[in-house]
């Protein structure tokens, strides 16, 4: 036995579990919180152990029980990847990423190796050998995958006031960002304040955008809500092209380039935005003015955004137990293990549980509270997954959440921009429900259905065209004033950043300034990033 | 020494490219999957390395045992 294999301790099977939770880490971090590493570290490489130890105990073989633990989770962890890099591959017409083919493949593979490992005579000293040394190469590559974004997100070109600094960006240390936004008086002139109703739906395109990119005329339902006394604005556009910047720049009633200056350009660390207790997002002034009103709130968990997780909220609803997929990188984790699609489906499961349970309920919870109230809903649709049909019906989405194609049901005639249409029109049948709803009450009601952004199909998000930026940023805008006088102060090409500022001016006698419309881009994995484009909509 | 700073410039050259792998996962998780298959890569090729380099010494240690 030589020097190199006398050392071999069998460490592999340990840090082939831990593989997977730092390479996908290293992908996402900032978005995914550090501290989030715990639990599938516990999860996943504690059942390793365990096995090694209970194969160990059977076969009387140290080296055969690591290797066999080893195999089974190369197998169980890469499955998923495999079948996402494989999405697209064809060989004369056959489409070897299916399911069909994958899974046999895998299983045979995982039995033939175990097999082997116990019916060699050899010791494998070599072999744990080897397989140590990879082990501990895929951890480093993982790792120095985080040293480099660490690095990279921690410098800034262009921020007048952030330095650098790599432990902030992991574990941030709340920065107080309330000079940024000025107190305003209100004051309640109406007898029975009106109920706000605020439905964000997720990705849904403005009329124009939905026949240019979907082929699909909306008139139908606009015209009822302009039948209504809805304003529905013709020319509106968001702020910012993803859902957490856009959000939580209308929920402030301000652009939030500051953040740029104050976290860094390049900072993924969502924390700013959407930590718990003082994130800008659940923490914004838009329910912090009512709450200063007497207003109650109320959200929904919807998965969206973190409403689940709002401090200032009297009443959550459509809540859920909590589960293991909570965990963001748990979750993901798991849809690319072999178990993957059950996964998914479980997932849809509870979506389509919660965004039903928020369209049945938006409109009754006034009832709750003798107070006037702030309904706050974030709905997931139309934006994929695809698990609506047109009258709410269940869908198996052809497009798994992590993938953008999926051979499976591509053959089967499984067409994206139609099922994105089928959640649309679903959508306006709830609205339109919820809309007769509220009405009919005696109680006066301000409603408001917004989208976040447009769609992104075939979008370039690193360097957008004009065209990118033109589809992405139209948005769906209807509000309802109860009072015809005011519905005159609504305008045609209002922008998100100024919704509850007209609100707040026409109902509750502040005297916000309304803000010069301008349009950013960036995207999501550096969300303190802002290019304008304004010039970009303005040529258009 | 030289190899020292060999396996070191390797390493950073494999992060550096590594880097080339991160894809867009708009307002999703990204999966990693093209850096898992990168890693992958890099494992099994250090891993035949290693396996040349084993069997290199025990070819070295029966030719001196002959040469003895």
């Amino acid at each position: 036995m030589n020097e190199l294999e006398k050392k071999s301790k069998r460490i592999h099977p340990f840090l082939v579990a831990f593989f997977p939770i730092l390479i996908i880490y290293s992908q996402n971090v900032g978005r995914i919180e550090i501290e989030e590493l715990v639990l599938p570290t516990i999860v996943i490489v504690g059942p390793a152990i365990g096995l090694y130890y209970f194969l160990k105990s059977i076969l009387k073989n140290e080296n055969k029980s690591a290797i066999i633990v080893t195999l089974i989770l190369v197998i169980l962890f890469s499955y998923g990847h495999i079948y996402y890099l494989l999405n697209d591959v064809m060989i004369d017409e056959f489409d070897i990423g299916r399911n069909r083919y994958l899974i046999p493949v895998f299983g045979l593979s995982l039995g033939i190796g175990i097999f082997f490992t116990i019916k060699i005579k050899t010791a494998l000293d070599n072999t744990t050998t080897i397989l140590n040394v990879i082990s501990v190469t895929l951890i480093l590559v993982a790792a120095g995958n985080i040293g480099l974004v660490l690095t990279d997100t921690t410098s800034c070109e262009n921020c007048a006031t952030y330095e650098g600094n790599i432990a902030q960006e992991l574990f941030y240390d709340r920065i107080d960002f309330s000079s940024y936004f000025e107190p305003h008086e209100f004051s309640l002139s109406e007898e029975k304040p009106p109920d706000v109703y605020y439905l964000i739906v997720d990705e849904y395109g403005r009329n124009d955008a939905l026949l240019e990119y979907n082929n699909f005329d909306n008139s139908e339902f606009t015209n009822f809500l302009t039948q209504k006394g809805f304003h529905v604005a013709k020319n509106s556009f968001s702020n910012y092209p993803t859902s957490m910047q856009s959000i939580t720049s209308t929920m402030n009633m301000r652009y939030i380039n500051f953040l740029s200056d104050e976290v860094g350009e390049k900072a993924r660390n969502y924390k700013p935005l959407n930590e718990k207790t003082y994130g800008l997002l659940p923490n914004n002034q838009v329910i912090k003015n009512f709450k200063d009103m007497g207003y109650k709130m109320i959200n929904f968990n919807t998965f969206l955004t973190h409403q689940h997780e709002l401090p200032l909220a009297d009443l959550g609803l459509c809540n859920r137990g909590a589960n293991l997929l909570d965990n963001k990188l748990f979750d993901t984790i798991s849809r690319t293990t072999i178990f993957g699609y059950f996964v998914e489906r479980l997932w849809e499961d509870e979506m389509r549980k919660s965004t039903m349970c928020a369209f049945e309920e938006f409109s009754s919870v006034e009832e709750n509270f003798e107070e006037p109230v702030f309904v706050w809903v974030h709905i997931a649709i139309p934006h994929a997954p695809y698990i609506f049909g047109p009258n709410g019906e269940p869908i198996t989405p052809g497009t798994p959440l992590l993938l953008t194609a999926n051979p499976e049901h591509r053959v089967s005639g499984w067409d994206e921009k139609q099922q994105y249409i089928q959640q649309v029109q679903f959508s306006n049948k709830m609205m339109k429900k919820i809309v007769n709803e509220i009405l009919s009450k005696e109680k006066p009601a301000i409603i408001i259905f917004q989208s976040d952004h447009g769609t992104a199909w075939d979008v370039n998000w690193f360097e957008p065209s004009k065209d990118d930026v033109w589809e992405r940023l139209r948005i769906f805008n209807a509000i309802y004033f109860p009072d015809e006088e005011k519905r005159k102060m609504l305008e045609d090409d209002r922008t998100s950043v100024n919704t509850f500022r007209i609100v707040f001016n026409s109902y509750f006698g502040s005297n916000y300034e309304m803000l010069e419309d301008k349009m950013y881009w960036g995207w999501s994995k550096k969300p303190y990033y802002f290019e304008e484009v304004t010039s970009y909509l303005l040529e258009k | 020494m030289r190899t020292k700073y060999g396996f070191t410039f390797f390493l950073a050259s494999v992060f550096i490219f590594s880097q080339f792998f991160i894809s867009n996962a708009y307002a999703y998780i990204d999966p990693g999957s093209m850096s898992v298959a990168f890693a992958l890569i890099v494992g099994v090729l250090v891993g035949a390395g290693m396996t040349i380099k084993l069997y290199w010494i025990k070819l070295k240690n029966k030719l001196s045992r002959k040469t003895d």
